[in-house]
């Protein structure tokens, strides 16, 4: 298998067949399992209906209706699809084959990290190789795959616009870059430590929002 | 439509309109471009990119020709007609790489695969591709589909050209099917596995260009090139569809929808399409008479005489069921009312008015829905009763007609406005109307439902009054294939049904299985399957079915068409006329005609329009005495779509579809 088929963060955790809907959710975190159609369509009808407002037709505002509900819950499924279906008034499908085509929409539920490495050129010439085998051994899971206690999913993506500051890497919102291995496991070290805090600060959401300032040190080459 | 535009197509000259897509433009000038994306009657997606062409002057890589319009090709620097080339190494080229990605993930079954021989990517793949590949990796496979018991899946063999997904959306009207994931994980996928809910689905196995979708109850039972077609007429419903019927040896082995414009431009129903095991099962392959209360088999002269001697100085009542073609209508009537008997087609007991063509056919043609600017829709569900002609007025909804409804509120694929389930809301509507319809292209469409009940006058009165006020056309939307036909050659007894029984000692019964016969008649029943009629027979005369011998058929818009025999009926049966024209010489009375070219001539001198095959013939507009109606609501004609003649219910796949509904509608039930 090509390798590039390893950088869609959500296909490698479980084999995906391309039927899958997401519906089997109930493993995901406590906020996730409890969601249904009901709730997602209240947490949403505010905001959808403004986006729905800037576009001529609704169909144009199921990417960011998805992005919304990824933003509040880590992930979409298919309560999401169903919910933001509903509140467009358009085929559930529709909704699912935007959710699917774009590998930035995560369907299954992600860890409270989402480390996104860059494999492509200038950060493989740097050392992405290095940085990849030092994060899977670290975390002991392989790229595109969450680790156990649900804190880490770590996938490799294409080119994050960092290649002057090679080899990089992004956690959730945060970049990170002239990685070496001290560095990985300085910022590893302190994600695990304070992430008791910052989910708590979260409310428990997680996969979202930044981890403060931590990473983004070492501009200079 | 604006101004013509000459382009210059392979040298050649064209003018077109500058709308048409350069695909379009191309078909005009008679020049083929491979295509497997692209089909007429959809959406265009421009996916397969297997169109290319060059454009002269345009920019230097090819044009998608079938999403490319003529409009936006520039003309050269002194004004001469743009170029477009269909033959230049630069689009051999281009072809030659498409169709190499196109095979790259297209597995090598074509021997196991049941679209060999008829497959758009086999045929192109000859024509316009390389002879090898310099793929050397390893090939994709997707899981299979699960779409019901119709369609058969094969999806590694899909080319993702979405025509399944385009016709289920916009034509069809269901959201089941759609296209997930992106490059290689691309699939063509049902949300949720879903089965299909529509009676239109057999149509994607015709439009897959590759055998990803095939018939399933046809599936590894015949190449196409050992096959007899035979163009048709389906009488599944009464829009009278074109078809081609396949058959191997004396087997009916499928039905294929053919192009017509007027009628049911390239679609069929599913019940059209896999009706043909039905016409297998249960078939009458020889005659028999019933003695001592129980049924024997018998001779072709033994049955005559006895059901001639029954007839002799007896009254008769002839009865014509809903798949009897024109002339076996004709003879039966011209026997019967020999006899001194009386005929009745209308065995529905639809209050259809005798003699008045605008009022049991209307004024208006199928091809109507397209321009049509409102369309009312009175006690009729165009879904199960013409599910194509649905598809037709589902398109005109999408092209911004109002579709207005009075009676049940079902589920049409398109929204309309429901004005009420009863008499009344007719009644107001026809004294006065105040819609911004008025005047322009508009249509009222009546279903059998709202003529059945016994004042059936009153309601078609009523509704030709609101056609008229409103200046619409009128379509009586029919449910039997053979009833127009009946109707225009007078085969009707004022008084209907009830005057056609009364008293009646012997009743011939000429293939109408829905109808209740007392006991006390001697009963005759003609036709080609042991269903209801044939079991209150006390003489059974094994006919042909439709596929089996030539019969004239009118359709609901009034249009005369020929179904073709594609084979020969079984055992001993015969043919419809031929069966009736050796009882009138047993009964002494011999029928003026020996050949079906006889018959066809007595019946065009009475009836001169059935001459004008293919031709709908205008009906001056007679508009009858508004009568008052009763207080009910409309009822739908049609309850089981799958299960409506004798044919299908003959039919163990129409069986399990009828099954699968019901309980999808228990499910609904249950989840509400």
């Amino acid at each position: 298998m090509s390798p590039r088929t390893n950088t869609a963060p959500v296909t490698a955790t479980v084999p995906d067949t391309g039927t899958d809907t997401g519906t089997d959710s109930s493993k995901d975190s406590a906020t996730a399992a409890a969601l249904t159609t009901t709730v997602v369509k209240s947490d949403l009808a505010g905001p959808v209906r403004e986006i729905v407002a800037r576009y001529p037709k609704a169909r144009s505002a199921i990417m960011p209706a998805l992005y919304l509900a990824q933003e509040k819950y880590g992930h979409v499924d298919g309560t999401v699809y169903k919910a933001i279906s509903e509140l467009l008034d358009v085929p559930e499908i529709w909704v699912f084959e935007v959710a699917s085509f774009y590998t930035m929409f995560a369907r299954e539920p992600r860890g409270t990290f989402h480390i996104q490495l860059c494999d492509n050129l200038s950060c493989m010439l740097l050392g992405a190789d290095h940085m990849r085998a030092c994060l899977e051994h670290r975390l002991g899971i392989q790229a595109g795959q969450t680790s156990k206690d649900g804190m880490f999913t770590l996938s490799l993506v294409e080119c994050i616009g960092s290649c002057d500051v090679a080899p990089a890497m992004m956690i959730n919102q945060d970049q990170y870059s002239n990685l070496d291995e001290a560095k990985l496991t300085d910022i590893l070290d302190q994600l695990t430590l304070g992430s008791a805090a910052s989910l708590s600060d979260q409310g428990g959401t997680g996969g979202t929002g930044g981890t403060g300032g931590t990473g983004n040190e070492g501009e200079m080459p | 439509m604006s101004e013509l535009r000459t382009i210059i197509i392979d040298g050649k000259e064209v003018s077109v309109d500058p709308a048409m897509t350069l695909i379009q433009a191309c078909e005009e000038a008679g020049i083929e471009v491979p295509r497997f994306c692209y089909h007429e009657r959809l959406s265009i997606a421009g996916n397969c990119r297997m169109c290319l062409v060059e454009v002269v002057g345009g920019p230097p890589k090819p044009a998608a020709s079938c999403a490319m319009q003529v409009r936006d090709l520039r003309p050269g620097p002194e004004g001469q007609p743009p170029v477009v080339k269909t033959n230049s190494p630069m689009v051999k080229k281009a072809r030659e790489g498409v169709m190499e990605f196109m095979l790259i993930n297209h597995p090598l079954d074509c021997p196991i695969c049941d679209q060999g021989g008829e497959c758009d990517l086999q045929d192109q793949a000859v024509a316009y591709g390389l002879s090898g590949s310099r793929f050397n990796e390893m090939k994709r496979a997707v899981d299979d589909l699960d779409l019901g018991p119709l369609v058969s899946t094969t999806m590694t063999r899909c080319i993702s050209c979405t025509r399944c997904v385009r016709f289920t959306s916009e034509i069809a009207g269901i959201t089941q099917m759609g296209q997930t994931g992106r490059g290689e994980d691309a699939e063509i996928t049902s949300y949720l596995n879903q089965t299909l809910e529509s009676n239109l689905q057999g149509n994607i196995i015709d439009l897959c260009p590759v055998g990803a979708l095939t018939s399933k109850p046809y599936a590894f039972t015949a190449r196409p090139w050992e096959l007899n077609k035979t163009e048709s007429i389906d009488v599944m419903d009464a829009m009278g569809a074109s078809i081609r019927i396949d058959t191997k040896g004396r087997e009916v082995k499928r039905i294929l929808p053919r192009n017509h414009d007027g009628v049911n431009e390239e679609w069929i129903s599913d019940k059209t399409r896999f009706v043909v095991d039905g016409l297998r099962r249960q078939r009458l392959d020889t005659p028999y008479i019933r003695e001592n209360g129980k049924l024997r088999k018998a001779s072709w002269p033994e049955a005559l005489s006895a059901v001639a001697s029954a007839m002799k100085g007896k009254k008769i009542a002839g009865l014509i069921g809903d798949l009897v073609p024109v002339e076996a209508a004709y003879a039966l009537k011209t026997l019967v009312e020999g006899q001194g008997g009386k005929v009745e087609c209308r065995t529905d007991r639809a209050r259809l008015p005798e003699g008045n063509r605008s009022a049991y056919v209307g004024t208006a043609s199928i091809a109507d829905i397209d321009s049509a600017k409102a369309i009312m829709l009175i006690g009729t569900n165009p879904r199960l009763e013409a599910p194509v002609m649905n598809a037709r007025i589902r398109r005109a909804w999408i092209n911004g007609a109002k579709i207005g409804v009075v009676g049940e509120a079902v589920d049409l694929t398109y929204e309309y406005f429901h004005l009420g389930t009863d008499r009344a809301t007719l009644e107001k509507m026809a004294a006065k109307h105040e819609g911004d319809a008025i005047g322009k292209d508009t249509l009222v469409i009546v279903g059998q439902g709202a003529l059945q009940e016994a004042d059936g006058e009153a309601v078609m009165s009523q509704a030709m009054r609101f056609a008229e006020i409103t200046e619409s056309k009128l379509l009586v939307l029919h449910t039997a294939a053979a009833r127009v036909g009946a109707m225009d050659i007078g085969a009707t007894t004022t008084g209907g049904m009830e005057a056609a029984l009364d008293g009646a000692e012997v009743i011939y019964n000429l293939g109408a299985d829905e109808v209740e016969i007392d006991a006390g008649a001697f009963v005759i029943y003609q036709g080609s399957h042991g269903d209801r009629g044939a079991h209150r027979a006390d003489v059974i005369l094994p006919a042909a079915a439709y596929t089996e011998e030539n019969g004239l058929f009118v359709n609901t818009e009034g249009r005369p068409q020929l179904a073709m025999r594609a084979s020969f009926a079984p055992g001993e049966a015969k043919e419809n006329w031929a069966i009736l024209r050796a009882l009138s010489a047993e009964l002494g009375a011999v029928l003026p005609f020996d050949s079906l070219a006889q018959l066809r001539n007595d019946l065009v001198k009475a009836v001169p329009h059935l001459g004008g095959i293919d031709q709908v013939p205008a009906n001056e507009w007679a508009p009858l005495p508004v009568e008052k109606m009763g207080k009910a609501s409309f009822r739908n004609a049609v309850k089981d779509f799958y299960l409506t003649n004798a044919v299908a219910r003959a039919s163990a796949l129409m069986a399990e579809l009828s099954a699968s509904v019901a309980a999808r509608g228990k499910e609904k039930l249950a989840a509400e």
